[in-house]
C-alpha cells in the first residue's frame, strides 16, 4: 500500500507539470 | 539565522511575483506590435497568434481550452502555492507558474488565441511561456533535490 501510494505521487509529480505546460503555454514554430 | 518567512508573507511574495509577471506579459505583448515598425521587429520580434495549445500539441473548442487552462491553474498552481505556503518550495515557483498561466489564460479569454512575439528562431514564444518553463524548471529541480535529501536521511 506505502508502495502504491510513492508510485502515485511519483507519477502525479512528473504528469501534473507536464499536463499544466500542456494547457498553460502556448509557443508557435517558426511560420 | 531565524527564518522569518511566515505563510502569509510567502503568499504575498508569490501574488507579487505572480503579479509582477502577468503585468510584464502583458505590457509586452501590447507593445510587440509597435516594436516591429522599429528595425523590422530588431531581429527578435514576430507579433502572431496561437489559438491552439504549445506546438499545436492540442487543442479543443475554445471553452473547453480556457477550462482546462483555468483548471490546470488552480491544480498545479495551487498545489505549488501551498507547498510553498509550507516551506517546500519557494515562492517564486509558484509566482511564475501561476503569473505565466494567468497571462496566456487571460490573452485566450480576451483575444481567443494567444500573442507570442519573442523570435528565438526556431519558435516563437512569450514571456508567459518563459516564466512557466522557468518556474518548471524550479519545481523539478526542488523535487529532486528534496528526494536526495530524503533519500540521504533514510540511509543514516
Amino acid at each position: 500500500m506505502k508502495t502504491l501510494r510513492r508510485i502515485a505521487a511519483r507519477t502525479l509529480v512528473v504528469a501534473l507539470p507536464v499536463l499544466y505546460i500542456v494547457v498553460s503555454t502556448a509557443g508557435t514554430g517558426h511560420p | 539565522m531565524r527564518n522569518l518567512s511566515t505563510p502569509h508573507s510567502v503568499a504575498v511574495r508569490t501574488a507579487s511575483i505572480a503579479l509582477g509577471v502577468f503585468v510584464s506579459d502583458a505590457v509586452s505583448k501590447a507593445a510587440a506590435p509597435a516594436l516591429v515598425s522599429l528595425h523590422g521587429g530588431l531581429g527578435f520580434v514576430l507579433p502572431i497568434q496561437n489559438a491552439e495549445y504549445s506546438f499545436g500539441i492540442a487543442s479543443a473548442s475554445l471553452p473547453l481550452m480556457l477550462a482546462a487552462s483555468a483548471l490546470g491553474i488552480l491544480a498545479f498552481g495551487g498545489y505549488t502555492a501551498w507547498s510553498a505556503t509550507h516551506g517546500g518550495l519557494p515562492a517564486w515557483i509558484p509566482g511564475l507558474l501561476i503569473g505565466g498561466g494567468a497571462g496566456n489564460l487571460i490573452d485566450r479569454l480576451l483575444f481567443g488565441a494567444v500573442h507570442d512575439w519573442l523570435d528565438l528562431g526556431k519558435v516563437v514564444v512569450n514571456l508567459a511561456d518563459l516564466a512557466i518553463l522557468a518556474g518548471l524548471a524550479g519545481y523539478l529541480a526542488s523535487v529532486a533535490l528534496h528526494r536526495r535529501a530524503e533519500s540521504r536521511l533514510e540511509r543514516l
